[in-house]
């Protein structure tokens, strides 16, 4: 264990060196209180606006982090060679991937931390109350995150960064359209159709299941039942997404 | 005990339908205590060899020992150290850095990884450059960090691919004094060269590669005559050798 998460320190400690990553905290925050201190719509809609808006903002700014971090992590050990001399030392491969992917789940949940934090103090502000209920949809967006890191490590074990990580864009938006697949393969009079359209429903993560925010924003009140369902899904695909990274790994050469 | 030992060791890569036999049959017996030279012209194959026993390349056919432990056990890399041919390190750490990640992988305890770091520094002259970046390290600043980085778990068996390739006269001469203690310090040292003339001068044994094959293997004193210059030697017998195939 402790192999796994010196590496992922590691990666840690790299990618809190690359300037890029405050960027879009630190965009985002802006974007959050500048769209909502300063946006002009009558009381009452407000506050539902800022909700949907900050909501929103995070989970865009926390897809481009998750992204960018998982798909660049191994590729850069590889692109440089540095993986070479840290296969040489003892570390089963295993763990080499499941130290680059908890790296980068470890930045990208920061970042979201950072931003959620930032967000919750700008509604205090406008609103003069705490809304921790804000944090429901929230601890979502961070599972998501985690499944999207996920995704762009599987990728990165066999393409480049930039490959990887236009593929988990699409993945990205594939997963938030996804549950709509089985109405449309009801309709579909083809075979082959309707197999791979379940086939793409399966596979795909269906994002849609962590994206609360709109009920959220509006008030309503979300069962922890939901969540912790959700939660439970998210860390099954994860788990297997980096069960078939580490099979796609184990027979490489890093020559 | 053998240092190294290989069996019938071959790597065929096929790339777009070409095969290429980097590695035919490889017989190596190294002994310990001593700095083995492999040697060859550039694509002979030397560092696909070294690939296969460090675990980074799997071999098409045959087998290895490391250390009298078969390669793959992963026990092995506890007692080596390894610098590959033109390294590359994490360009936003810093030696320390560097050297205290690489002692964490080894699960060195901290009071002593710290001493060990210090005492690395010192040898390799960059305790005054501790603190900057990697990327801003000149070639041979890298290859003296390199150097560093593979002693930190005290190895008995040290790998060097072409370590003196593409430095300066005087870069040459610190990697090669370097190289000398290491094996004062009782550490075996295996490196690879396609620069003879400095194999010459460092090493005990040589081993000597062509087109994937190794054509000699033994004591420098053994294979040389007396006033024969390892160039000579060489060259005699690549063409000697070339010429029974065709
Ligand atoms: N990853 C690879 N894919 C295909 N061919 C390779 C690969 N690595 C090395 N080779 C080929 O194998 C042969 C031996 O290369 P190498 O071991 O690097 O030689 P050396 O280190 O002695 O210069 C060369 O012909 C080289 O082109
Ligand atoms: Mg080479």
């Amino acid at each position: 264990m402790s192999t796994i998460l010196t590496i992922a320190q590691g990666v840690y400690q790299r990618l809190m060196k690359s300037r890029i990553l405050y960027v879009i905290v630190v965009f985002c925050l802006f974007a959050i209180a500048y769209s909502t201190l300063y946006s002009a719509v009558t009381a009452g809609e407000e506050t539902k606006l800022m909700k949907d808006i900050g909501l929103a903002g995070i989970a865009v700014a926390a897809m481009l982090i998750s992204i960018m971090v998982g798909s660049t992590a191994i590729p850069k050990e590889i692109e440089s060679r540095t993986i070479q001399t840290l296969i040489a030392k003892p570390v089963r491969k295993y763990e080499f991937i499941l130290g680059q992917f908890l790296g980068a789940v470890y930045v990208a949940l920061l970042s979201i931390a950072i931003m959620a934090v930032g967000f919750i103090i700008i509604l205090a502000i406008k609103t003069h109350a705490l809304n921790l209920v804000m944090f429901k949809p929230l601890i979502l967006v961070c599972f998501e995150a985690i499944v999207l890191v996920a995704v762009s490590v599987l990728f990165s074990t066999f393409c480049s960064s930039m490959v990887s990580s236009i593929l988990a864009v699409v993945v990205y938006i594939a997963g938030h359209l996804s549950y709509q697949i089985p109405f449309l393969v009801e309709r579909a009079g083809n075979v082959v159709t309707k197999f791979v359209g379940l086939l793409l429903y399966y596979v795909l993560p269906n994002f849609q299941y962590f994206n609360v925010k709109a009920p959220a924003a509006h008030g309503i009140c979300i069962p922890w039942g939901l969540i912790f369902g959700v939660i439970l899904y998210g860390a099954i695909y994860t788990a297997i997404m980096l069960l078939v990274s580490v099979a796609i790994f184990k027979n490489k050469d890093f020559a | 005990m053998l240092a190294i030992k290989t069996e019938h060791l071959a790597k065929i890569y096929k790339t777009g339908g070409k095969e290429t036999k980097a590695i035919q049959d490889l017989n190596l017996e190294v002994s310990p205590n001593q700095i083995y030279g492999f040697l060859g012209p550039n694509g002979a194959g030397k560092t696909t060899t070294i690939n296969m026993l460090l675990g980074l390349a799997a071999p098409t056919t045959g087998t290895a020992w490391i250390l009298e432990k078969q390669i793959g056990d992963i026990e092995i890399k506890q007692k080596i150290g390894f610098l590959p041919q033109s390294p590359y390190f994490y360009e936003s750490f810093s030696s320390v850095e560097l050297l205290n990640f690489y002692g964490k992988i080894f699960k060195i305890p901290r009071k002593e990884r710290y001493k060990k770091i210090e005492e690395l520094l010192d040898m390799v002259g960059l305790t005054d450059s501790r603190k900057i970046p990697l990327r801003k390290f000149s070639r041979g600043m890298l290859q003296r960090i390199g150097i560093a980085q593979t002693l930190i778990n005290d190895p008995d068996l040290v790998f060097f691919d072409e370590p003196i390739a593409g430095l300066d006269p005087v870069g040459r001469k610190e990697v090669m004094d370097t190289i000398l203690n290491i094996k004062r310090q009782g550490r075996t040292v295996f490196f690879s060269s396609h620069v003879l003339h400095d194999a010459e001068t460092l090493c005990d044994s040589i081993g000597i590669l062509d087109k994937g094959k190794l054509i000699v293997s033994g004591k420098l004193k053994d294979l040389l005559d007396p006033k024969e210059s390892l160039e000579e030697y060489f060259l005699k017998l690549i063409e000697k050798k070339r010429g029974e195939k065709t």
